[in-house]
Order: C-alpha cells, then sequence, then structure tokens
C-alpha cells in the first residue's frame, strides 16, 4: 500500500514538473523586442491581393533559423490565443525579396492561411534592418478592422519551439474612398463690345455709328465668346433685321460683297478687315470657326437666321469679333437707324 | 514527633543560614552581575533599507525602549536564524562591517564605532556586530541607531533575529537591558504587464471644417466612403465642402490613433480603374477611354498641368504630386488637407493652431497659408498623384511626441473643368493606408 502510495505522489510530481518545464520552456525569459518594426501594405483594400512589407531590426544577435509572421484578429500579444482575421489568406504567399537576414524561403510545410513561417539553416542573426516583401496575399476582408501580425524569431528551422524575440505589428484595411462630381452639358456664351477670350469678362451692347457718311464705310464692332463640351459641337447664329428708322431701311447685302461707299449695305463678317480696317480674326484654342460666307475678309454679308459659326465638336473657347459695316447712299432718308442683332449658340447634346 | 526536633535542630543551624544567604546572594547578585538582571528592552524594531536578499549597502535601523537608567557605552547585535536558544548565523549575511548611520538619538549623541575586536560578552563575527562609545551618560527611554554598510541573508521569505544586549561598560562585561528584534528577507515581487499595439485608423466623410468641433470621439464614429464635390463649373473652382447641385457638403476625414513609438504615416494611393485607358487614378467618366497627351498626361511626378488642354477626353487631369494652385477652367483634381482636427485628442494637449498636434502635414498637403492655420483655397492649391504610387500626406516621425491619439486629418478635394471637358458622372477612389513603426 505504501509503495503504491508513494509510486502515485511521484508519478504526479513527475507530470507536475514535466508540465511546469513545457511551460518555462515556451515562454523564454529574456525574449526581446524586435525593433522598428512595421508592416506596409500596397493595397489596403478589403480582400485585395496585394503585398505585405515587412521592416524590422533583430534586438541580438542570436542564432535564427525561421521567421514566424502570424495574423491575428484579437490581439498581437503572443501569449494571447490568436483569432485568424476572416478572408485573409497567406498561405499562397511569395517571398518576393529579403533584406537585412537573408537566406530565407518560405516554409510552406508550417505556414497556414493566416500564418508564414520562413525558414533558413540556423545562423547568427545580424542587427542589419530586415525588409521582407511578401507578393499575392489576400487581405482580411472585413473593413476597419486591425489586423495584428505577431513576428517571432525562432532556433527551430520550422518556427517551433520557444521564441528568441518578437514583435507585434498592425494595419487596418477600408472600404476604398470615392470622390465624386458631376460634369453638366456646358455651352458658354457671351457677347458685348469686349468679351474676355473665356467669358471670364465682358462689356457694352450698344454700337453708334454716328452721322451715316455717304462718302466712305461706317463701321462698328462686337464680340463674342463660345465653347462647349458637346461632342457634336455648335452653331452660333445671328437674328434680327438690318438697320431701320421707321419704314425706311439701309438693304442688307444678300451676299458676301465689298464695301462700296454711298450705296446701301448692311453686313457683318468674322474676320480682320483691311477695307474697311475693321475687326479681328477669331482667336483661341477652341474648333470654332466662322461660316463660309463671314469667313472673308473684306467682304460683308447680313441674312436674318444665318450660321454664322459653328464647331464639329467640343471646343474650347474661341473668340469672334463681328465687324459691322454700313453705306448709305447720298439719298437715304434722314433718320435714326437702328437694328437689334441676336447671337445664338445652338447645341445638340 | 521526638524525633523531628532531634534532627531538625542540627539541620536548621545549617539550613537557615544557608536560606538567608541565598536570599542576599540573590538579592544583591544583579548589583554585581548584571546580566542576570538585565531588563527587556521594549517599543523594539528593526527596519531594513531594503529587504532584497543579498543586497548590500543595507542600512539597518534599530529602535527600542531603555526601561533602565543607565551608562549605554557598548552594544553587540547578534544576529540568529532563530529568536532564541542556540543561534545559528542567516546565510551569507554580514553585519559586521559599517558605520553608525546619521545621529543617534541618545541622550548623549555621541557616535558609536564598530569595535572589529570585541571583548567581554561580544565576539565579532559575520552575524555579531560590536559597538561601543565612550559616554559616561545616564541613558533611558526611546533610542535609534542606525548601521550602513549591512549585507543581507541570501535566503528568500525567511526571518532573521537580532538579539540585542546593551552594556553600560566599553567593554561588552556590564549588560543593562536586552531584547530581540526581527526582520524578513523577501524575494522581489515582479509586476508585468504587456501593452499591446494599437493602431486604430479610419476613413470617412465629415461636415467639420476647423479644429473647433470633433469629427467623432474616435473611429466608431467616423462613417461614410464619399465626397461629392457637386457639379462643375469651368468658372469656378469646386472645393470640398460643396453643399449645393449634388454635393454632399462634406470632407474627408482620417482619424489616426496608434501607440508606435516611432511613428506613423498616413498615405493614399490612387486607386485604378480597371476599364478604360490612360489616367486611370483621377476622377473620370467609367470605362473612358482617355488621352495620355491630354492636360498633365500622366499627372505624376510634379509636374504642374499644362496651362492649355485640350481637355476634351474623358478624365479631369491630376494636379501632380506637386502642391500647385487651380485656376478655374484649366481642368484640373487635387487634394489638399486644411488641418489637423484635435478635438477627439484626450492624452495629450494637442491643438492645430498651437502646432502641437502630432500628425503633421507634408509640405505638398498644407491647405492653409502654414501648419498652424485651417483652409483650402484654389490660390494655395492641390495635389493628387493618378498614376497609384503610394503618397505620403501626414507622419508623425518627425514629432517630439510620435504617438497619436485620435488625430484627424481633414482633406479637401477640388475640381474644376474645361470648357471641354466631357458632361457625366466623375469619380475617384482613394485607398488610405497607414503605417505605424513600433
Amino acid at each position: 500500500m505504501l509503495n503504491q502510495y508513494i509510486g502515485k505522489i511521484s508519478a504526479t510530481l513527475v507530470v507536475f514538473f514535466s508540465v511546469s518545464l513545457l511551460f518555462v520552456s515556451l515562454r523564454p525569459a529574456y525574449a526581446v523586442d524586435l525593433n522598428l518594426r512595421s508592416i506596409t501594405l500596397t493595397s489596403a483594400v478589403p480582400s485585395a491581393v496585394t503585398t505585405h512589407k515587412y521592416r524590422f531590426s533583430l534586438p541580438t544577435t542570436n542564432d535564427v533559423g525561421s521567421i514566424v509572421f502570424q495574423y491575428c484578429a484579437n490581439s498581437p500579444i503572443i501569449y494571447v490565443g490568436c483569432l485568424p482575421p476572416s478572408g485573409l489568406d497567406v498561405s499562397t504567399a511569395s517571398l518576393s525579396s529579403q533584406a537585412g537576414n537573408v537566406g530565407f524561403s518560405i516554409d510552406s510545410g508550417n505556414s497556414s492561411p493566416s500564418r508564414i513561417v520562413l525558414t533558413r539553416p540556423l545562423v547568427a542573426g545580424t542587427l542589419l534592418p530586415n525588409t521582407y516583401v511578401f507578393d499575392n496575399i489576400t487581405n482580411p476582408s472585413t473593413s476597419g478592422e486591425t489586423t495584428y501580425v505577431r513576428i517571432s524569431t525562432y532556433a527551430s528551422a520550422d518556427g517551433s519551439g520557444p521564441f528568441i524575440d518578437k514583435g507585434g505589428v498592425a494595419f487596418t484595411v477600408q472600404t476604398v474612398f470615392t470622390v465624386g462630381t458631376y460634369v453638366p452639358p456646358f455651352i458658354k456664351l457671351c457677347v458685348g463690345l469686349s468679351v474676355a477670350p473665356d467669358c471670364s469678362s465682358f462689356s457694352g451692347d450698344f454700337i453708334d455709328f454716328g452721322i451715316l457718311s455717304s462718302t466712305h464705310a461706317n463701321t462698328g464692332q462686337s464680340q463674342f465668346a463660345t465653347g462647349t463640351n458637346d461632342p457634336g459641337g455648335y452653331n452660333i447664329y445671328s437674328l434680327g433685321t438690318t438697320m431701320t428708322s421707321g419704314n425706311n431701311t439701309i438693304a442688307a447685302a444678300a451676299s458676301p460683297v465689298p464695301s462700296f461707299p454711298g450705296t446701301a449695305q448692311f453686313g457683318i463678317n468674322l474676320r480682320a478687315n483691311v477695307l474697311p480696317p475693321i475687326g479681328q480674326d477669331p482667336v483661341g484654342l477652341g474648333t470654332g470657326i466662322p461660316s463660309p460666307n463671314y469667313n472673308i475678309p473684306n467682304r460683308f454679308i447680313f441674312s436674318d437666321g444665318d450660321n454664322i459659326a459653328s464647331s464639329p465638336l467640343n471646343s474650347d473657347y474661341n473668340r469672334m469679333t463681328v465687324s459691322y459695316l454700313v453705306n448709305v447712299p447720298k439719298n437715304q432718308i434722314p433718320g435714326v437707324y437702328t437694328t437689334t442683332i441676336t447671337y445664338l449658340a445652338v447645341v445638340q447634346f | 514527633m521526638n524525633n523531628t526536633p532531634l534532627m531538625a535542630r542540627p539541620i536548621a543551624k545549617v539550613l537557615y543560614p544557608a536560606i538567608l544567604l541565598a536570599f542576599l546572594v540573590s538579592w544583591l547578585l544583579p548589583t554585581f552581575t548584571p546580566s542576570a538582571s538585565a531588563a527587556q528592552i521594549t517599543s523594539r524594531s528593526l527596519t531594513l533599507s531594503t529587504a532584497v536578499p543579498s543586497a548590500t549597502a543595507v542600512i539597518y535601523t534599530y529602535a527600542f525602549t531603555m526601561p533602565s537608567t543607565a551608562n549605554v557605552q557598548s552594544i553587540q547585535f547578534q544576529s540568529c536564524t532563530t529568536a532564541v536558544g542556540a543561534c545559528t548565523a542567516p546565510t551569507t549575511q554580514n553585519i559586521n562591517q559599517g558605520s553608525q548611520q546619521g545621529t543617534n538619538t541618545f541622550t548623549s549623541t555621541t557616535a558609536f564605532t564598530r569595535d572589529a575586536t570585541g571583548g567581554g560578552g561580544c565576539t565579532p563575527a559575520n552575524n555579531v556586530l560590536c559597538v561601543k562609545r565612550t559616554q559616561a551618560t545616564n541613558e533611558t527611554g526611546a533610542k535609534t541607531l542606525a548601521w550602513n554598510t549591512q549585507t543581507n541573508p541570501a535566503t528568500v521569505n525567511t526571518a532573521f533575529y537580532v538579539r540585542i544586549t546593551i552594556y553600560s561598560d566599553t567593554g561588552w562585561s556590564s549588560s543593562v537591558d536586552t531584547g530581540t528584534v526581527a526582520a524578513a528577507i523577501v524575494q522581489n515581487l515582479t509586476i508585468q504587464a504587456n501593452v499591446a499595439e494599437i493602431l486604430n485608423f479610419c476613413i470617412g466623410n465629415t461636415t467639420v471644417t476647423d479644429d473647433v468641433t470633433s469629427p467623432g470621439a474616435d473611429c466608431t464614429a467616423i462613417s461614410g466612403t464619399t465626397v461629392n464635390i457637386g457639379t462643375l463649373d469651368p468658372s469656378i473652382v469646386n472645393i470640398s465642402p460643396i453643399s449645393t447641385n449634388g454635393g454632399n457638403s462634406t470632407n474627408g476625414v482620417a482619424m489616426l490613433r496608434t501607440n508606435a513609438q516611432n511613428g506613423a504615416t498616413v498615405s493614399y494611393r490612387a486607386v485604378q480603374a480597371i476599364t478604360g485607358t490612360n489616367h486611370l487614378g483621377t476622377l473620370r467618366l467609367s470605362g473612358a477611354t482617355c488621352s495620355a497627351a491630354s492636360g498633365l498626361g500622366t499627372g505624376s511626378g510634379g509636374t504642374p498641368p499644362a496651362a492649355s488642354g485640350p481637355y476634351t477626353d474623358s478624365c479631369i487631369d491630376a494636379a501632380g504630386a506637386t502642391q500647385n494652385p487651380f485656376t478655374a477652367g484649366i481642368e484640373q483634381f487635387g487634394m489638399t488637407i486644411s488641418g489637423v482636427n484635435c478635438r477627439s485628442t484626450t492624452s495629450y494637449t494637442c491643438s492645430y493652431s498651437g502646432g502641437t498636434n502630432n500628425l503633421v502635414q507634408q509640405t505638398n498637403y498644407i491647405g492653409g497659408a502654414n501648419t498652424t492655420t485651417f483652409g483650402a483655397t484654389a490660390a494655395k492649391g492641390f495635389a493628387w498623384d493618378e498614376s497609384g504610387t503610394t503618397q505620403l500626406i501626414a507622419s508623425s516621425t518627425g514629432s517630439t511626441i510620435k504617438q497619436v491619439d485620435d488625430e484627424a486629418l481633414i482633406l479637401n478635394f477640388a475640381a474644376t473643368p474645361s470648357i471641354t471637358t466631357p458632361f457625366g458622372s466623375y469619380t475617384v477612389q482613394a485607398d488610405f493606408i497607414a503605417v505605424p513603426t513600433y
């Protein structure tokens, strides 16, 4: 009886001390934190297949045969049980580059979807900064969740046994952030005696020809600028009548004609003229051009509703100068002659 | 009965004087052999400056009250593993060294000195300290005497006892009072705690545009995945927040909390569109085929956009990695950080206007006049690298304190179209990345 009792006690003590020694062996007393440790993701998009780049330095020169990268959703503390992040998959990771302590390859036999084991023949560690780049890692799938990676070094070749040094790093994956805006259809048209090339300013809406003379051309000018993002371009129309004074009129030029002082003429064009010296050629980066009848220097025409300029495609601003020519015969009936010209831009989005 | 007197008389003649003599001797003996009549000192204690096993340079402070009134000219301190009985010296303890620490509180404060030779009832040893002084002053009552350079016993979680004998003479012969004090040697208790690496990083939108209102107490209060800067017009530069014509009245916000002692960085990467060609990381119509030659071209490398178009493709050119002013009508898209919001920070004093924020904007992403002034203007400009290369926009690595407690970057997005920018809904996506270095 006594021998049996002593035997049971001995067996119990053996088990107790064995377990105690195992526990002690798994928690090295002199483990030191890895220095300057970080993880950089090429993409932090949930579930993206991307690259994880680790940087850290060993704090000691102990022999290192393996390094373990354990991904956990709950804690970076190596003594705490690890919950694998949902959606994470490092089982297909490849080691695309390494620096510092080198000579490692992935120990796929001891790796798992949430654990990478690097292995090499047992070599003394160096204090050089380490970089390990793993490609083809599938990020965790839960946006906003922090993922911890427990990095630990081992003397064994397979990440088993007591770790030498350790440290945690962390990253988060985030749903991509979207910036949105809307570009509406544009047709910009500004009219005035003077307008900026981009319609940022304009001024004047009245041309006074003064006393009309039958011996020389009477001229004036206005400007308009236009542009559009309509891929079909734009058309500019001039709307109005020739100059009138009650029932008396000055005849409009029905086709492009030169200036003949002493005859009744009212016309316009969009070019720089010499006879008479009035107007400017179109300016601007756009693709708008005057219509053919209005694109002949020193020739003038006016017809209500004419398409005077257009662009066949979306166009940056063009500023065009409208030259007005008025000639009257000697017998032109006196009066105040006026007209109102309206410019209309038409696009079809 | 008769025999008794006969027998008692001779015995009585001897016994009675003997009893009387014994009585007298017992009455007078204390006078001549003080040790036999030494009184017990009271209120006695021993205080150690440290109870760490084997500690050296320890100060032992003895305190006791003398019941007697007598000279005190020598004292023996004997350290034992027990309070009574045969004395066994505590392991590796050495009290036979050092000197009086400070001034004693005897009536006469003449200092005691250690005597390495001893005498009388005191023989110095590692566990025996013999001290003496020459001072014929009567002492009584409470006393303290401290002795330095003592070496503690080595055995943890054990007590040792110091037997104190006070002598009136200088040779440890005439004991006055005695008593025993005790102290314990205990092992160091190690308190260990792990502080885990912390990273809370989030991206969302916010109506906050300053450092006055908190965008949210922490990342759990940050939400939203979109900033809409409304409807563009070539005559203006739209800068978030835009509350009209489709704008959703928000800025972007990126909040960071980390205890990384080497700091943290915040970067973005323009997500490359998976359909279409060119300008894949800027505002673009879905699936658009854009011209590489349009405007800025690649939108990276810090080259500012061309001053002229054509801007006829369905991508709004990015400002590039270098901040540059925006001019209305010259097609550009970009981002800046109008400031760092500290209103959720509780761990330290944080003020953007005071420059005490730890997370600091990088050069090309300072929206205001400087890093203490909130703002985002077309004149100061914006930056956006559309190439997909990670761009650093803020960091705490250069700050004195590198940890960050819920500091929030207020992100402003801006765009202006060209007159020829095709109409439609434009979007770009960004991937924000925080990298703490522990």
